[in-house]
Parts: structure tokens; C-alpha cells; sequence
């Protein structure tokens, strides 16, 4: 749940809502369950995961409900209001936030956790990988600070 | 030796020492963008050549002809290797590559009023100049833009005169690990803050050199962390105690002891913060502290002989408190200002959790929705069907 300038977001396992948060009126409704760890990354634009694949970056007005753009990769975050995705070969993109589309890119050597917060101008990052005798491990955890580019 | 040449010469330079283990983690990401790139460009057979070989001066050269082939086609690729090279690579100001526009509508100097953020070692008298609005520099900038984009296929070189927006690329400014790394918590001034299970430490943001580490004991107990930006400390929960820590040192500024009814030292379970005040469990009592000085504005301690409170959560109007009895959860709602109790509710699973944010109250319900309740009275005002989460 995520409560944006009146609006609560309920994150339910196959759909998700948008409710008035005073009255409880019903908003809107979106057909796809999406992940709540992500703050706005400006204004009421919410950028989040598909929660089935955490494949899909979908990007949310949380006053209307409407889809703003989606495009393959995971969402890590954000930085300086930039959404921060990482694709399948783990290239993290800095998107432009209303259209989605890549403002640079950046090859990283292995999956990034996610940040729940805007990491700011410095941002670090950590990744990681699964350990092969126990997947529910992660190994290999590596630190890297990034000089961001300033957003335009 | 042009520009993507010299380019190309480092990378060759680069994938060489990495082939002999003096190699970092940025030099693997550089050798795996230049194996993809040149196998999708039917130039396969020149990185095999050179993996092959990778000392042997003709190999080299053969990698060193393909690079330099897709560099002149594939500009973002330029940009893309040149971000990617190690840190201590140097670099010289020729090979800077100002990313290009994807717009569509011509070469597209981008950037932040003659800011400009670079992509490689070595660039600081060029970013200054450019900071500073040297003339010569800035022509320098745009000229190597412009030849880039000859070189990319000439596209729209005569487009209107591009808006003085310089581009600035991300590059990896330092890396450290494996392990032990922990989380990273945010940069205060120059020194970015990371936390483990049971540690918390300081590295230059610059070098990514450790400054200190801290850890609560030697038995290495549990730490909870949190950055407080407005103070600029480091606030720490181990066992028995809160100390805020000076981010440059990792010093204690102040320390908070946690203590029982019965004046025995222990516990310490969670923490939220909220506009400068840090609001502390641990045992059966909750503290409200002022993060900057440590002083302590109230405490409240449960009623009765309850476990101890294993949560707490503010908006910084509410304060809620969590314990769990007999399978179920207990919520106490305290005034964030006072201390005072407002209200308590108990909810049918001891896994329950509650969430306060803007005056409002997100409690489970019994029918399996959830009850949105106004924080300060416990009033519902509606009911979700589904469970937040």
C-alpha cells in the first residue's frame, strides 16, 4: 500500500487499486498485480514491477490508474527522479520518467537489489548472484558507486 | 591515431591486462559489451582470435581493426565502452564522446548549462573548464561531437543550431566487494554509509575506501540502521542501546541505553524516524528521542506484564507499538508529540502488521480486507476488500 497525495494504492495479488484515501471511493482499478516497493519517482507517476515476472517496468498516474508507458526490465529504483531499470543482460537504463525511453545506459556484471528509496546523486548500488547450492543465498555481493548523470 | 583508434588501443589495452588477472570488475563488463557487440556484428572471429592470444601483438591488432570498425558505426557503443572502462583509466579529453540525442531530431549536445558530468578518469580540468565556460573547451566538446556524428553516419550534421544542453553519462566511480559490502544506507558529505546484519561503516563516496566500521560488541550482536539526513548522524540500534554516529568518524555522538522496569539494560528490537525525532522500542517500552542530541522527550511502557514490543511505526503524528500474545497481535497507538495512549487493538493473526501514513491507520480486518481508520480516534472510515500489502 502506497498513499500518493490522497490516493491510497492497494496492491492486490491479481489486480491493483486506486482509492480516495478520505472516503474510500474506488478510483480505479488496473488488471495486473504490480509490486509496492517503489515511492513515486515524481509527482503521482508511480514506476513498479509486474509482480508476476518483475520482468515489466510499468509506469502509473495513481490519480487516474492510467498507464503511462511500460517497457521490459526490472525497476531497481530511482535516482534524482530518474526510474532506474536493469534488463535481462543486467544493463541498468536511467529512463526518461513521462515516456520511458532510455536517457543513457550503463552495463552492470550481475543483478542489482532493489533500492526502495531515490538514491540521490551518488548513487550505489549492490549486486549480486544466486548461489547455485542454495538459490535463496545471495553471493558474490559487490558494491559500486555511481556518478549519476544530472537529469535533464 | 584518431580518437576512436585511441579508444579502441585502450580497450585492447584494457581486455589484455584483464587476461592476465590484473583485470577488474569493469574490465569484465567492457570484455562482455565487446563480445557481444562485435558477434552481432559478424566480427566474432576477432574477439576468438585475441581470447585466444590475448598478449599476442597480431591478435590485437585484428581486435584492435574490428573495434575500431563498430566504434565508427555505433556511436552509443562508443559512448556505452567508454562509460564502462575502469576507473584509473586514462583517457585523454580527445576521446570524449558527448552522447547523442536519440530523439530523432538531430545531434543533441545535452547536459545541464555547460554542466558537465564525465564518463572517464582524468576529466576534471576539462569538466572544470567547461564548469567555468571556457570558450576553448566548450568548442572543443562540441567539435568532438560533431566529428563523432560524421563518423556515425553524418546524420543531420547540419541540423538547427543544437540548445547549449551537454550530456552527462553515469560511470562507475568505484567498486568494492566481494561480500561483506553490505546494503548501501546513502551518502553523508563524502562518506556513503553501508550496513550488515550485525555492522555499519563508512567509505570515502569518492574511493570507496573504509573509513570505519562499527559493531555493537564482540559477539557481533544485530544492528539496526537508519540515516538521518537532516542531522547528518548515523542512528544505530544494537543490543541495549541507540547511538547516532558521526558519519566522517563513525564516533558515537550520543547513546540512548534501553532499560527495563527493573533498571536491567537489554533489548532494543526496532526504530522510526520522522521529522529529527527517533522513535525507539525495546523491552516494553517505547522512547521518543530528539536525533540530533539524544534528549529524551518521553517514554511510555505497556501495561501489564505483555512481551516485549517487537515494532514500532510513525508518521509522525501516531505512533504505533506491536506485540504478540496468545497468537494474536496488539497494537498500541501513542500521541508522537506526548507519549499519551490513544487507543489499542488487538487483530487475529500475531503475523498482522499495521502501516500510519498521513493521519490514517491500514489495519487487517477480521473478514480478511483491510480497515482504513483514522490514526487518532481508531474511527474506520472504509474497508478494502483485498489485504494491503
Amino acid at each position: 500500500m502506497i498513499v500518493v497525495d490522497g490516493v491510497a494504492v492497494i496492491f492486490d495479488l491479481d489486480h491493483t487499486e486506486g482509492y480516495a484515501l478520505d472516503t474510500g471511493k474506488l478510483l480505479w482499478s488496473h488488471a495486473q498485480a504490480l509490486m509496492n516497493w517503489f515511492p513515486p519517482v515524481s509527482g503521482n507517476l508511480l514506476v513498479t514491477n509486474d509482480r508476476r515476472t518483475s520482468k515489466e517496468a510499468v509506469a502509473l498516474d495513481v490519480h487516474s490508474g492510467t498507464v503511462a508507458w511500460r517497457r521490459p526490465g526490472a525497476v531497481i529504483g530511482s535516482a534524482q527522479g530518474t526510474p532506474l531499470i536493469q534488463d535481462d543482460a543486467h544493463v541498468l537504463h536511467g529512463l526518461d520518467r513521462t515516456t520511458g525511453a532510455d536517457l543513457w545506459s550503463l552495463p552492470l556484471p550481475e543483478p542489482v537489489y532493489p533500492a526502495k528509496r531515490d538514491t540521490g546523486i551518488s548513487t550505489l548500488l549492490t549486486t549480486f548472484r544466486l548461489d547455485p547450492a542454495n538459490p535463496s543465498k545471495a553471493i558474490n555481493l559487490r558494491s559500486y558507486a555511481i556518478d549519476m548523470p544530472s537529469t535533464p | 591515431m584518431t580518437a576512436l583508434e585511441d579508444l579502441a588501443a585502450t580497450v585492447v589495452q584494457v581486455l589484455a591486462a584483464a587476461a592476465t588477472g590484473a583485470g577488474t570488475g569493469a574490465a569484465a563488463i567492457v570484455g562482455d559489451l565487446v563480445r557481444t557487440r562485435l558477434a552481432g556484428s559478424g566480427q566474432g572471429q576477432a574477439v576468438a582470435e585475441f581470447e585466444a592470444a590475448p598478449q599476442d601483438p597480431a591478435a590485437q591488432a585484428v581486435l584492435h581493426a574490428a573495434l575500431v570498425t563498430v566504434f565508427t558505426a555505433d556511436q552509443p557503443f562508443v559512448v556505452q565502452v567508454t562509460a564502462s572502462l575502469p576507473p584509473t583509466t586514462s583517457v585523454p579529453v580527445a576521446r570524449v564522446v558527448p552522447a547523442q540525442s536519440n530523439s530523432g531530431e538531430g545531434i543533441t549536445v545535452q547536459g545541464n548549462q555547460n554542466k558537465v558530468k564525465g564518463n572517464f578518469a582524468g576529466r576534471d580540468q576539462f569538466i572544470t573548464n567547461v564548469r567555468n565556460g571556457d570558450v576553448k573547451t566548450l568548442a572543443v566538446l562540441i567539435l568532438v561531437a560533431l566529428v563523432a556524428a560524421a563518423a556515425y553516419g553524418g546524420r543531420q550534421l547540419t541540423a538547427a543550431p543544437a540548445p547549449a544542453v551537454v550530456p552527462a553519462l553515469p560511470r562507475i566511480a568505484w567498486e568494492a566487494g566481494p561480500d561483506e559490502v553490505g546494503s548501501p544506507r546513502g551518502v553523508v558529505g563524502t562518506v556513503a554509509i553501508f550496513a550488515t546484519e550485525d555492522s555499519v561503516g563508512g567509505r570515502d563516496s569518492g574511493t570507496g575506501k573504509v573509513l570505519w566500521t562499527y559493531r555493537d560488541g564482540e559477539r557481533r550482536n544485530r544492528l539496526y540502521s537508519t540515516l538521518d539526513r537532516a542531522t547528518e548522524t548515523v542512528l544505530v540500534q544494537g543490543s541495549g542501546s541507540v547511538k547516532a554516529l558521526n558519519p566522517a568518524t563513525g564516533d558515537a555522538i550520543w547513546t540512548y541505553s534501553i532499560v527495563d522496569g527493573s533498571g536491567t539494560t537489554g533489548g532494543g528490537a526496532d526504530m522510526d524516524l520522522v521529522g529529527g525525532t527517533v522513535y525507539v522500542c525495546g523491552f516494553d517500552t517505547v522512547a521518543a528521542l530528539v536525533a540530533a542530541t539524544g534528549q529524551v522527550l518521553w517514554t511510555w511502557r505497556q501495561p501489564g506484564p505483555l512481551p516485549d514490543i517487537d515494532s514500532v511505526e510513525t508518521d509522525g503524528r501516531t505512533v504505533i507499538a506491536r506485540t504478540t500474545v496468545g497468537g494474536h497481535a496488539t497494537f498500541f497507538a501513542l500521541d508522537a508529540e506526548k507519549g499519551g495512549d490513544l487507543w489499542s487493538e488487538t487483530t487475529p493473526s500475531m503475523a498482522d502488521t499495521v502501516t500510519v501514513v498521513d493521519g490514517t491507520v491500514f489495519l487487517p480486518a477480521e473478514s480478511g480486507g483491510t480497515e482504513i481508520r483514522t490514526a487518532a480516534t481508531n474511527t474506520k472510515r472504509w474497508q478494502t476488500r483485498a489485504r494491503t500489502t
